[in-house]
């Protein structure tokens, strides 16, 4: 299980041993917020909200911290054309918001080499996003991982229960809890941010009461079939897993593109050989 | 080498325009997008290309143009960007700034000078190239079209000596484009082009300038004096006509502007570059079977024979094939690829 927290010294103090992914608020906390987290813990990763790629200063001492760099945009490339060897070098992954522009520039990165996720925040461009996801799984040369759909499609079983991909974004309770600064856990960051805990402080990270709301949560999917939602009527359950249907009367085109997308994961097994489908030892 | 057309406008208006056709049915608010430049970039990775050529209409008022070049370059790529060197100042500023510590053989601009004694350029118009030449001269080579036997060029040595350019001239031959009123070279007055550029030759030789030629000159048509000239002073000297691939903002593929109606293709039609050249090469072999060459001798030529000569460009010969026949060509070629 790795925790989620903001970059508050007292609060890293007391999660002595665990596994760490700390926010920051800038970029320039990146190595110091690494370097405390590691004094007692073990560091998973760094999120950083961060300013668009072109505004980055990339420091030097950023190399071997692993980073999630959360950006509002990727700017024009004149501006990051300089910057793209040392991208390149660290343990970094951008997270783009789902607008055209963003879509564009998360293929340019990933085209050079850097690994790029796009998030789901938003009413999305379904056609631009198949079109990135067609790329993504198909391009023909090699090029960075774009995620969640190089994580949907490693984990997409036809015939089974695929992954819950919701782990590129930090949400996935089985995996990630999220905690304020003052220690209280949240099954997902949202949840956090809206101050709805599971557990008003720190002592109870191992309790069955967070044990018991984890596995609630990993069994919610049933309540759809119970309540006969349209995801679970939808043909492309398998695949989203319902991920998106917060606040949707009817699918708004997600529908047809993870059945897209089911086609493209099979096109793309068939063209690399997947060694997950076979049996043989 | 694959040209990307980044936008169909174009900011002059040359007599012998070979692109003025294809522009004129192409919206004129269409540019590449960043998701075709990626796919583009890929295609010719994937198929081992190393080179790009940025064209337009003329390329730099694509608006990202400056970001697009830096792309292909850090994808590695070879870049040569055909232009008339016509921009406004803050973009020839970011321009100047962003390549400066580029080597100029990753960079390579052809500028298209006309002479301004012989051909409609306005005050603002020249003043606009002096200044590109003055800022990125080094990365330049001069370029010119004949599309009149009187030509001169001593403009261009003039601008050579002037601004530190490459000591390479591009010299192409207008062709006449089928259906449109283009100025250009006739057949005929090929030797008298090549006497004239043969006049020039101390002025060529003072500057250690070096001619090249685009596809279209006739081998026969130099005399041996003349091709020792060229070759002692260039070091090699083309007769043929190779496709070359133009590929439009909406993703068209085409092989030459003059040919831009002859079989346009998607380019999502083809797996690889390869195939795309592949496919041409064939189109230019049926077309050839029909014609062989600019001259009635050209049939029984050994330059021809031995493909040290193309007995002119393709495109020089379709404006002589009957529009039925030609029509039947590009039939029977897409037809014969469907099979395939």
């Amino acid at each position: 299980m790795k925790l989620v927290c903001p970059h508050e010294r007292a609060l890293i103090d007391r999660l002595q041993g665990r596994t760490v992914c700390v926010r920051v608020g800038a970029a320039r906390d990146i190595a110091a917020a690494a370097a405390e987290v590691r004094q007692r813990n073990t560091l998973a990763c760094v999120i950083c909200e961060s300013v668009p790629i072109e505004d980055i200063d990339v420091e030097d001492d950023w190399q071997g911290v692993p980073i999630a760099l959360m950006a509002p945009s990727v700017g024009r490339f004149r501006n990051i054309a300089k910057k793209v060897d040392a991208l390149r070098k660290l343990n970094l992954r951008v997270y783009l918001s789902c607008e055209a522009d963003n879509l564009a520039g998360a293929r340019i990165l990933a085209s050079l080499g850097i690994a790029v996720c796009i998030m789901f925040d938003a009413a999305p461009d379904w056609d631009a996003m198949a079109d990135l996801m067609t790329y993504a799984l198909l391009g023909p040369v090699p090029h960075a991982p774009i995620d969640p759909f190089r994580t949907i499609a490693d984990g997409y079983r036809p015939a089974a229960r695929s992954d819950d991909w919701g782990r590129v974004f930090f949400d996935d309770p089985s995996r990630y809890l999220h905690l304020d600064a003052e220690g209280r856990i949240a099954l997902s960051r949202r949840e956090m941010l809206a101050g709805d805990f599971v557990a008003g402080d720190l002592s109870k990270l191992d309790s069955l009461l967070v044990k018991h709301a984890i596995e609630q949560r990993a069994a919610a999917w049933r309540e759809l079939f119970a309540d006969d939602h349209f995801c679970a009527r939808c043909k492309a359950w398998r695949i989203c897993r319902a991920r998106l249907c917060d606040g949707k009367a009817e699918p708004d085109g997600c529908d047809a593109f993870f059945d897209e997308m089911a086609d493209v994961i099979e096109r793309r097994r068939n063209k690399t050989g997947s060694r997950a489908d076979k049996w043989q030892p | 080498m694959a040209n990307i057309l980044l936008t169909n406008k174009c900011v002059r208006e040359c007599p012998y325009c070979f692109a003025g056709q294809e522009m004129a049915h192409s919206p004129a608010n269409e540019y590449t997008s960043w998701e075709n430049i990626v796919y583009l970039a890929d295609l010719l990775q994937a198929s081992g290309e190393r080179r790009v050529s940025l064209l337009g209409g003329e390329p730099t008022l694509h608006p990202e143009f400056l970001d697009i070049l830096l792309y292909f370059i850090e994808r590695n790529f070879d870049v040569t960007v055909f232009t008339c060197g016509i921009m406004s100042k803050t973009k020839l500023d970011d321009l100047k700034e962003h390549v400066a510590g580029l080597p100029d053989s990753r960079l390579n601009f052809v500028c298209n000078l006309n002479n301004p004694e012989q051909t409609k350029t306005s005050q603002s118009e020249s003043e606009k190239l002096h200044e590109f030449l003055a800022a990125l001269g080094a990365w330049t080579m001069p370029g010119f079209n004949i599309y009149r036997p009187d030509f001169e060029l001593d403009f261009i040595f003039d601008l050579t000596r002037r601004y530190g350019l490459k000591k390479r001239l591009r010299l192409g031959i207008a062709h006449p484009i089928p259906g449109a009123a283009n100025e250009s070279i006739r057949a005929d007055d090929i030797g008298r082009v090549i006497e004239r550029l043969y006049a020039y030759k101390d002025a060529f030789e003072r500057l250690r300038l070096r001619p090249s030629f685009d596809c279209g000159f006739p081998l026969c048509r130099v005399t041996d004096e003349q091709l020792g000239w060229l070759v002692r002073l260039s070091g090699q000297i083309d007769f043929k006509c190779k496709p070359a691939i133009d590929i439009t903002p909406d993703m068209q593929v085409y092989c030459c502007f003059p040919l831009s109606a002859l079989n346009r293709k998607s380019v999502f039609e083809f797996d690889s570059f390869r195939e795309i050249v592949a496919y041409y090469r064939g189109l230019q072999k049926r077309i050839r079977s029909e014609m062989t060459g600019l001259y009635p001798e050209c049939g029984d030529c050994n330059h021809l024979s031995e493909e040290t000569c193309a007995g002119g460009g393709v495109c020089q010969l379709v404006n002589r094939l009957d529009p039925s026949r030609l029509r039947d060509i590009e039939r029977a070629h897409s037809e014969a690829r469907l099979s395939s």
